[in-house]
């Protein structure tokens, strides 16, 4: 702030020979050029301080201009890069070295990813992984986008309507919606308790119906697979009921009546007039919810016993337990190349015609 | 949901005699209201669970039975007694309520100014707050705790306040950005021509109007400040200096599990929780993707 400032005088003062007459013509007959020295506590100062000579000034304003960027701009920025932008950037770095905690790090150039490539239990970590990753969005969306179509227009028809949600929506909204509020710590504790084998609310409900129900964390893989899953969808699909059912309630209702007047049904509305009307949400949303599946750490962590299942996140975490930091780290950045593959992936799939309405 | 209101005025045969013995059964509206209280059920139990485990006496925590025979309301004294939540819940507190005051200050002026100014690189701005909101915390996490550990500032408080503030500022600056720019800034330059300067009429004129948005911002980050497990998981180890939802799981043992314990601080975790969100309820639910759907 002070250095640009005092730059800014410099300049100022340079400045100052060249157009002498733009400043004539000011009517009020202020003094003409106010000294550096003013500029700067002017600049200094909160604006109520500023000498009448200078506030009027062409150069002074443009001064202000840049003080007021500077405040309201370079706080957030400065605070951005120093821990959001530099943790990333030394993410990067320390995967090419073999840093454990100690004061050096030396650069080893690809060996953390080769020792990744060769290393079984990143590969069954991974395949966990990118299970999620592919089946959770569409379960989660697909539930979220009936329950959002359900809310909207899943009414009786009233008189001249074409569409109507069914009674009581906002409650169904909150009651979906309020795992998005609770830590993954707790509902990953919760649900631990939920699949618990031998006190658990599933088996519990199981035993009153007759059937054994299976140790749902304690020992078979895919089983495991399946109560992460639920989980996830647990917790993500009221966000995308809210999501979904904003989109579809901007839609506009003509469009319905319409679809009603050609006689089609609830099922051919959703499909021909619905889906491609909020495509661009849900394909927002599917990567959004991708990007969440491949980071689903506190949940598999928390839930799920370590010899059970292991997802990539929770890999890296016992490597960064370990102490090998730069091995986590190249972790780290695979996982996020594989966000990023995601993201361009769904965003090729998804790429349909927009339709505007 | 502005279908909730039907145009019958308008329409003069619209009696309510007439309609009576239409409404008398619809199997397809009761199908569709019983699934949708099952499906509401299934979605709620878990809480259920949670406070009813929270209230079991220690000899019934194996049973099978879904009530317990008297409610322990005990299990809450002996947990504050017994184990640090004092210490974590003092944490979470500085650690949501500090987070929420920083990014309010950083937040509010960045979007303010990104909202009412047409500045060259504005769009880069507004696409970094958004690219690095899908940044991974596990992936953040080594260059993080690398960080803070240069720093000598492990198990300290102001390290999570820091973490959880950077976390929270992109959302904010979006959702107050959509916000003010929805103010039109003709009011503004009303209160200028009066004689108002510039930062008085924001202070006066813009921000009572934005006031909504920044209780949403505001609630939005305490809540997932005071939720957030990842960094106090890597940039604490003192069981004292934890927050609360890392506290929560030294009661998972490595083989014994002390559920009504757990439970009961979960619960005292997620109170203020229901709390804040039951005030801004129907801010989230219409005002939360006010940004992301035309």
């Amino acid at each position: 702030m002070n250095e640009a400032g005092r730059s800014g005088v410099k300049t100022d003062t340079r400045v100052d020979d060249s157009p002498p007459p733009k400043k004539a013509p000011d009517p009020t007959g202020r003094p003409k050029s106010p000294n550096g020295l003013l500029f700067l506590l002017a600049v200094l100062l909160p604006p109520r301080f500023t000498p009448e000579s200078v506030r009027y000034d062409r150069r002074y304003r443009t001064l202000d201009k840049y003080r007021f960027i500077i405040g309201f701009l370079g706080l957030p920025l400065a605070f951005y890069a120093l821990f959001v932008i530099s943790p990333f950037v030394q993410a990067i770095y320390y995967s090419f070295t073999d840093w454990s905690g100690g004061p050096v790090a030396n650069f080893i150039g690809f060996d953390n990813f080769t020792k990744m490539w060769n290393d079984e239990r990143f590969w069954d970590s991974l395949e966990m992984s990118i299970a999620l990753a592919v089946i959770a969005p569409v379960v989660t969306l697909m539930l979220g986008m009936f329950f959002a179509y359900m809310i909207t227009s899943g009414g009786r028809h009233r008189k001249g309507q074409a569409i109507a949600g069914v009674a009581g929506s906002s409650f169904y909204k909150v009651v979906y919606f309020f795992p998005q509020v609770l830590s993954v710590a707790i509902i990953a504790v919760v649900w631990g308790r939920v699949l618990n084998t031998n006190s658990g609310l599933i088996n519990g409900g199981l035993d009153k119906v007759g059937i054994d129900g299976p140790a749902w964390l304690g020992g078979d893989r895919t089983l495991a697979l399946i109560a992460v899953l639920v989980v996830l969808c647990w917790s993500f699909v009221g966000f995308y009921v809210v999501l979904f059912s904003a989109a579809m309630g901007a839609i506009p209702k003509d469009i319905y009546e319409a679809a009603l007047l050609d006689g089609a049904g609830r099922g051919r509305t959703f499909f021909s007039v619905t889906l491609p009307l909020i495509w661009d949400t849900v394909r927002t949303g599917w990567i959004y919810m991708g990007i969440q599946a491949l980071d689903s750490f506190a949940i598999v962590l928390v839930m799920v016993p370590e010899h059970v299942l292991k997802v990539t996140p929770v890999f890296l975490y016992e490597r960064f337990r370990d102490g090998q930091y730069g091995y986590a780290t190249s972790i780290g950045v695979v996982l996020l190349v594989l966000s990023m593959a995601f993201s361009l992936i769904v965003m090729r799939i998804g790429n349909r015609d927009r339709i505007e309405y | 949901m502005a279908t909730a209101t039907a145009p019958r005025a308008g329409s003069p045969k619209g009696s309510a005699p007439q309609l009576k013995p239409k409404r008398a059964f619809r199997p397809r509206t009761l199908v569709i209201t019983v699934v949708a209280w099952a499906l509401a059920a299934i979605f709620l139990a878990p809480y259920l669970e949670m406070v009813i485990t929270a209230l079991r006496p220690k000899s019934e925590l194996r049973d099978r039975t879904y009530l317990p025979t008297d409610l322990e309301w005990s299990n809450f004294i002996e947990v504050w007694k017994e184990s640090e939540l004092g210490q974590n819940l003092q944490v979470t507190l500085l650690v949501a309520g500090g987070a929420t005051l920083l990014v309010l200050l950083v937040s509010l002026p960045a979007a303010y100014y990104t909202a009412r100014m047409r500045y060259r690189g504005r769009k880069i701005f507004l696409l970094l707050v958004l690219v690095t909101q899908m940044f991974q915390p596990t992936a953040l996490l080594v260059g993080l705790y690398r960080e803070f550990h240069q720093l000598d500032m492990l198990n300290s408080v102001w390290t999570l306040i820091i973490t959880n503030a950077a976390f929270n500022l992109a959302f904010a600056v979006w959702i107050l950005t959509a916000y003010i720019g929805s103010i039109p800034p003709e009011l503004e330059e009303a209160a200028m021509v009066d004689g108002t300067s510039r930062f008085g009429a924001m202070v006066k004129v813009t921000l009572p109007l934005a006031l909504p948005g920044v209780v949403t911002a505001v609630i939005f980050t305490f809540i997932t400040s005071w939720n957030e497990f990842v960094m106090g998981l890597t940039l604490t180890t003192e069981p004292d200096k934890q927050p609360l939802t890392v506290g929560i799981n030294n009661f998972i043992g490595a083989y014994t599990v002390e559920w009504n314990y757990l439970f009961a601080a979960s619960v005292v975790a997620i109170v203020p929780v229901v709390v804040l969100f039951a005030f801004i309820e129907r801010h989230v639910v219409s005002g939360l993707t006010a940004g992301s759907v035309k």
